[in-house]
């Protein structure tokens, strides 16, 4: 059976409580204590031990390093395209307001790249917004 | 005196900000859950809620103990379908070297959630290989498990 986990580490300077309220504003979910709800998935905002301004910007795996990480998994009623294009949302509405962002699962190379989307936008298929609109496309 | 220090000492096999209930409550969720992954039944409570240097938001950490040759067989199931060169693996190897499969990889963020629920705290658990940076003292082993 496919794993679907995903975690997405986080630079950011938000608070943690800030960045949970942003997340469930993103998702339009609801938090309890730091997991943010959706009716098809679940998102932890966890404080990473490891953490490390200084190792963030001078190591290559600099984003092992991030303050935050998130911990997502999908409920059972999911399907996994639009699992997938819920995460890739998330992850460019992080890049959209300034903040560095890298999934790491077993299905990231299904998700838009930062570097890419920097100039091109591109997806690895179409992703629509959270108003309908294409956000992002092939 | 001594009475004191019997308290004292009963008190430092407890979690630091867990009262008896809690911790036996956790130990048995914990326990039951982890028997029916397979992992192993060395399981503590470890940093500062071990050390009684927590704060009132620390959170707790707790760590699945487990020798190379099983931490080695997990991690190879958890991270079985990990392409090259992808983040992913660059979290399996950073996994290899610190001797420890946080929470998420490790597929326990179920259980963590239900505690942090059940104790109105953050909870870290994770699975620790023996001799690793993070197998550290102090730690307190969880109760053995009561039907």
């Amino acid at each position: 059976m496919e794993d679907l986990y995903c975690k997405i580490y986080v630079d950011t300077d938000m608070s943690q409580n800030q960045f949970l309220d942003f997340i469930a504003k993103t998702i339009n979910g609801y938090i309890e204590l730091r997991t943010v709800f959706h009716p098809f998935f679940e998102i932890d905002v966890v404080n990473n031990q490891d953490a490390s301004p200084l190792q963030a910007i001078s190591y290559v795996d600099g984003f092992l390093y991030y303050p935050y990480y998130l911990d997502i998994e999908p409920l059972d009623n999911i399907k996994r395209e639009a699992y997938i294009a819920s995460i890739a949302m998330l992850l460019m509405t992080l890049w959209d307001i300034g903040s560095k962002a890298v999934a790491a699962c077993d299905f990231e190379n299904e998700l838009p790249k930062q570097t890419a989307r920097a100039n091109t936008q591109v997806c690895p298929y179409k992703i629509y917004d959270y108003r309908g609109e294409p956000a992002c496309s092939p | 005196m001594a009475i004191i220090l019997g308290e004292l000492m009963k008190n430092h096999h407890m979690p630091q900000g867990l009262n008896e209930t809690q911790f036996e409550t956790l130990s048995n969720v914990v326990r039951q859950y982890i028997q029916r992954l397979d992992i192993g039944d060395d399981i503590v409570i470890q940093g500062s809620r071990a050390s009684f240097t927590a704060l009132p938001t620390s959170d707790i950490d707790i760590g699945i103990r487990v020798g190379k040759e099983k931490f080695d067989a997990f991690l190879h199931t958890r991270f079985k379908n990990t392409n090259r060169g992808s983040a992913k693996e660059r979290t399996m190897l950073y996994a290899i070297a610190t001797g420890k499969i946080q929470c998420g990889e490790a597929g326990l963020r179920r259980i963590r959630r239900e505690l942090e629920k059940m104790l109105g705290m953050e909870v870290d658990i994770s699975v620790i290989k023996h001799g690793g940076i993070f197998d550290s003292l102090p730690v307190i082993s969880l109760l053995p498990q009561s039907h």
